[in-house]
């Protein structure tokens, strides 16, 4: 299906399958939200003292949004992307001075008994805008590098660094112009980041790596998400075979691919042997980190990825209940409202962070697998349509949003069932919680509202 | 660059492929979750029967189930409290009550349990605190009262006969699956013969719960779930009123009474002394109870009256006589001259206490030592070797029910001590023992050992003219008559006939001049008794006696003994004799004899 084949007018712009996927996602969150409490303690769905009646509320809310957001015109959004941002940070800033603690992030704004508000989860989305107005500018027109303060360069050296020896290598020779492009992308997303790490919200700074995916369509340099992956793989495998055997390993591929790729190329030799001492530092030191740095907790975390019995009782816990749900709900599930597992409050935070494992244990393989390919036409569906705008701006808030559903959805249904180490990660549309409904629709209807008006931009 | 819109898309199938496959795996393939998340989540509740009840073979209650009221506390619940009006509200001493929380607040840092699992406070508490604590029960949050089912004993009577029934401690859980913490279990006496019975069938409720334990409703809506069948009523053999007058007797004395019903089998009465409440072993005293019972020197908790016993003394003649007449050695005209003892060797004499030469009757009226010791070893040497001799004759002693539990229903029973031919070769070596070496077998002294059980049982054999049934406890259950087959009939393979000798003299003993138990005599009733003495090496002797009545088919066997009694005829008899009375005719005609020995304290 292509854009042209739609007919003019409001309605026929509208891309319906993305509106589609959304309702369905929202209203089975919703029963979800309803079906993972005790049989007797089940009020009705509508009723507002309860979480499913909580979030009907925060539904027909965002519903009121989204129709907002389709009546207003795509060039505001480019127009106040820095106003937006200013006031998302300020929101974090605020959380920072007068939020409070809620289950170990001290994340909230608490309005009223009634109402909490997560900034963070706004957060993303003004920050989406900021990004995707500046990666609307490509690199040929940005202009030109201006002066940094020495402190930001300090600060900045390693990816710098990086970013230059990848320019070296591959043989394009330094560009310095690039260089500080990325550099400034990496700021805008940088400085929500800590602030939201301040809060002590591991899972909401994790997902700025989102944005960083998104930028790779825009030309940051593929070397650092390969780079990225190996180390993650590098971290990972260091933790089950020592170290200096992992060293050993790179040190061979490294001379292999210098001799047999690169031709023993002399120029190839300071790049590469800059990767090997990276990589090789990483390694041991990412093992030395995990051993000395990491609080205990947070080490079983990661290592229970490898073996869920390692700690069945404590961190252990949430992920081996979530899986036992999920794998006793077999083919069919146990029937809507049947589940044992996630109504008995086996499985922690049934409603937010593991409602994926409430709908693996009521519906089953069937269950699950709808909502993966769900998700995955949702994200395809948003890939292909940002590949399609003429706008620069609309493509890059595409591509955001797809990154941050796609790092929310991996995140969120790998750790229920033991892929994922359980950062806490909600998933989106689904999970419980107004803010982040509320943070997702803002993100995916200011896309379907520039898609909207994809026709209308020159080209 | 475009080119790179791919990477994604090949992204986002990658991991929803791996995903997908996952699931296939967690969900389709492994079946090890699904049995899992059900234990998870069901609990199996179980619903305690209630115990069935004990009675007498008149149809008085012995033992019932009463409520009991333990003061519960989740310390998850609890905030800062006043513990010592708790303590005065409960009338419980105040170092109780610190003691109580201390060791609640153990059980959490030991994490033997949960901070939000209900454990019990104080335990058994009276009606009238739970009543006053109640009023009150809003000013301690956490606490609640559980009302819970505890064995009661009407009578404070028959403690050894009846045993007690309690909650099944580490032992007792190890040993036997079917028991859980609280169950109780029937642990001496009746309670435990019976236990299979009177325990009934315990009820199971399946419940869901959540993690935190709390009840969410029942599973598969009550299907599986199952009724407590209560536990059956058993009749017991015992007469409690006579019971209690031989307990009556007993006091301030050491020893025991067994009375059988001896066409039956059925034991009357079963007393052991220095005896207690039954209710003192239940109950929240117990601990205090059963620390005084344990360090008690008179061991109130040893069943005496099965226990491994004394030398039975001359009631064992009769036995001996039988045996003497069965193997022919002698008959009842054969005339032993006394002349005051036995003589072994030149050294040694088995003495006597000087009365004409007897006959066999006159020997079992009169008690002659000399005439059982001639008996004894004209039977141990008319074989060809003394082995084998002593082996017939043990064989045969065996059969009266010497040195074996007499099949009887009571879990406490002992052997007490017949000596085997190996145990003679063990002490003095084989081939280096004869009948004369072990004499004193023949009027029941030596290292013979029986118990108030065996005595009786000894009387029930005569009573009958040749047999026994089992000794029992047991009666009836749910008013159905134990099997005939539980308590079988044992026969001495004595010729009827002989034992019209044996009568003969035990009516002497009692009825006639020259008799030893004539303190025993009753005006209306023909009483048969045989005193005797065990000799202690330790201090008094013992005294013993057996009788049986009336003259036609005998109602009453008994056999009494009183630790330290000196002669059979001093108190054994005399006990003996009030119980018949009371029980064949329902009247006493003796009051100072039974005021003296309601009197007598021999400890």
């Amino acid at each position: 299906m292509s854009t042209n084949d739609r007919r003019g007018g409001f309605v026929g712009q509208v891309d319906w399958v993305l509106v589609g996927i959304y309702l369905i996602l929202v209203v089975v969150g919703w029963m979800h939200i309803w079906s993972a409490v005790p049989s007797q303690e089940r009020l009705s769905p509508f009723d507002f003292s309860s979480e499913a009646g909580k979030q009907f509320a925060w539904i027909l809310i965002c519903f009121l949004v989204g129709a907002v957001l389709m009546l207003t015109d795509m060039k505001l959004y480019y127009v106040l992307r820095w106003p937006f941002f200013a006031l998302g940070l300020a929101l974090l800033l605020l959380v920072l001075a007068i939020g409070q603690e809620v289950g170990g992030n001290k994340s909230w704004i608490v309005l009223n008994s009634f109402i909490k508000i997560q900034p963070s989860e706004f957060a993303k989305y003004f920050t989406a805008l900021a990004l995707a107005g500046y990666l609307s500018t490509p690199l040929h027109l940005a202009p030109p590098a201006a002066r940094w303060p020495t402190f930001f360069w300090i600060f900045m050296a390693p990816i710098t660094l990086v970013m230059s020896l990848a320019d070296l290598l591959l043989g394009q020779g330094l560009q310095m112009k690039r260089v500080v492009y990325w550099l400034k992308a990496f700021v805008i997303i940088g400085v929500p980041a800590i602030l939201v790490l301040a809060e002590k919200d591991t899972g909401s700074t994790l997902v700025y790596a989102a944005f960083v995916l998104a930028m790779f369509r825009f030309g940051l340099y593929l070397l650092l998400f390969y780079l990225g992956i190996g180390l993650a793989f590098l971290f990972l495998t260091s933790l089950l075979i020592p170290p200096w055997i992992l060293v050993l390993g790179l040190v061979v591929l490294s001379l292999g691919i210098w001799v047999f790729i690169l031709g023993r190329s002399p120029k190839a030799i300071l790049p590469m042997g800059f990767f090997l001492v990276l990589l090789s530092g990483f390694t041991m030191g990412g093992r030395w980190v995990f051993d000395h740095v990491l609080m205990p907790h947070q080490r079983t975390r990661i290592m229970v990825l490898f073996n869920p019995d390692l700690d069945p009782k404590g961190s252990g816990w949430n992920v081996n209940n979530s899986k036992m749900a999920i794998g006793s709900g077999s083919w069919f599930g146990k029937g809507f409202l049947n589940g044992t597992l996630t109504q008995l409050n086996f499985v922690p935070k049934q409603h937010t962070d593991f409602i994926f494992s409430a709908i693996g244990e009521q519906w089953g393989l069937l269950g699950t697998t709808v909502v993966i390919l769900l998700f995955l036409t949702l994200l395809m569906r948003l890939i292909l349509r940002a590949e399609m705008q003429r706008s620069p701006f609309a493509k890059a808030f595409g591509y955001i949003v797809a990154c941050i559903l796609f790092f929310h959805f991996f995140m969120n249904v790998g750790t229920t069932i033991g892929l994922a180490p359980a950062v806490g990660v909600p998933l989106p549309f689904v999970s419980y919680g107004g803010s982040s409904l509320l943070g997702f629709t803002l993100l995916l209807f200011t896309f379907i509202k520039l898609d909207a008006q994809n026709l209308e931009v020159l080209r | 660059m475009e080119n790179r819109q791919r990477i994604y898309l090949v992204l986002i199938v990658l991991v929803g492929l791996i995903f997908w496959v996952r699931l296939f795996f967690l969900q389709g393939l492994d079946d090890r979750f699904k049995l899992a998340a059900d234990t998870y989540s069901i609990r199996r509740l179980v619903n305690q029967p209630l115990r069935g009840n004990i009675f007498d073979r008149n149809g008085k209650v012995l033992a019932t189930n009463d409520y009991a009221f333990d003061l519960m506390v989740i310390p998850l619940e609890t905030k800062e409290m006043d513990t010592l009006a708790l303590a005065t509200l409960t009338e419980v001493p105040i170092e109780e009550m610190r003691n109580a929380w201390k060791k609640v607040n153990k059980n959490i840092e030991k994490k033997r349990r949960y901070k939000r699992q209900p454990q019990p406070l104080i335990r058994d508490l009276s009606q009238k605190s739970i009543a006053a604590f109640q009023e009150k029960m809003y000013r301690f949050p956490g606490l609640y009262v559980e009302k819970r089912s505890v064995r009661r004993y009407p009578e404070p009577f028959a403690a050894h006969a009846l045993g007690y029934a309690r909650e099944a401690d580490a032992a007792v859980l190890e040993k036997d699956a079917y028991y859980q913490p609280g169950d109780y279990v029937g642990v001496a006496g009746i309670e435990r013969a019976y236990e299979p019975y009177l325990r009934g069938v315990k009820g199971v409720r399946k419940i869901y719960v959540d993690v935190r334990n709390n009840e969410k409703g029942s599973f598969m809506d009550g299907l599986y779930d199952t009724l407590p069948v209560p536990g059956a009523d058993l009749t017991s053999t015992l007469d409690i009123e006579l019971q209690k007058y031989g307990e009556q007797l007993m006091q301030g004395k050491r020893g025991a009474i067994v009375a059988i019903e001896p066409a039956t089998g059925e034991i009357l009465v079963l007393v052991s002394s220095p005896s207690f409440d039954p209710n003192w072993m239940v109950g929240r005293n117990l601990r205090q109870h059963y620390g005084k019972l344990i360090l008690d020197p008179a061991k109130p908790m040893l069943n005496r009256a099965v226990m491994d016993g004394y030398p039975p003394g001359s009631t064992f003649k009769v036995m001996n006589a039988m045996l003497g007449l069965q193997a022919g050695v002698i008959n009842p005209a054969t005339v032993v001259p006394c002349g005051g003892g036995f003589r072994i060797s030149s050294a040694h004499t088995v003495g006597c206490h000087g009365h004409p030469n007897a006959d066999l009757r006159f020997s079992i009226t009169t008690s002659c030592n000399a005439y059982y010791c001639h008996v004894f070893n004209e039977l141990t040497k008319t074989n060809a070797s003394a082995r084998q001799a002593y082996t017939a004759w043990y064989l045969g002693a065996q059969r009266f029910g010497f040195g074996t539990k007499l099949g009887t229903d009571i879990p406490e029973a002992k052997t007490g001590l017949l000596p085997s031919p190996e145990y003679y070769d063990r002490v003095h070596g084989q081939g280096k023992w004869r009948g004369l070496t072990i004499i004193s077998l023949g009027i029941g002294q030596g290292e013979l050992k029986a118990n108030a059980l065996q005595i009786a049982n000894l009387a029930t054999i005569i009573a009958n003219r040749g047999y026994f049934i089992s000794p029992h406890l047991g009666k009836a259950l749910n008013g159905k008559p134990l099997p005939d087959s539980l308590f079988k009939r044992n026969y001495t393979r004595i010729d009827t006939a002989h034992f019209q000798i044996a009568w003969e003299g035990m009516y002497g003993a009692v009825h006639k001049p020259g008799g030893t138990a004539k303190i025993a005599r009753l005006d209306s009733i023909a009483v048969y008794g045989k005193t005797g003495t065990a000799q202690n090496p330790h201090g008094k002797d013992h005294s013993v006696f057996m009788a049986f009545a009336p003259s036609t088919s005998p109602k009453i066997a008994i056999g009494v003994l009183v630790e330290n009694g000196g002669f059979g005829a001093t108190y054994a008899a005399p006990i003996a004799s009030l119980l018949m009375e009371k029980y064949l005719t329902d009247t006493i005609t003796r009051p100072e004899l039974e005021e003296r020995l309601l009197q007598t304290r021999l400890e």
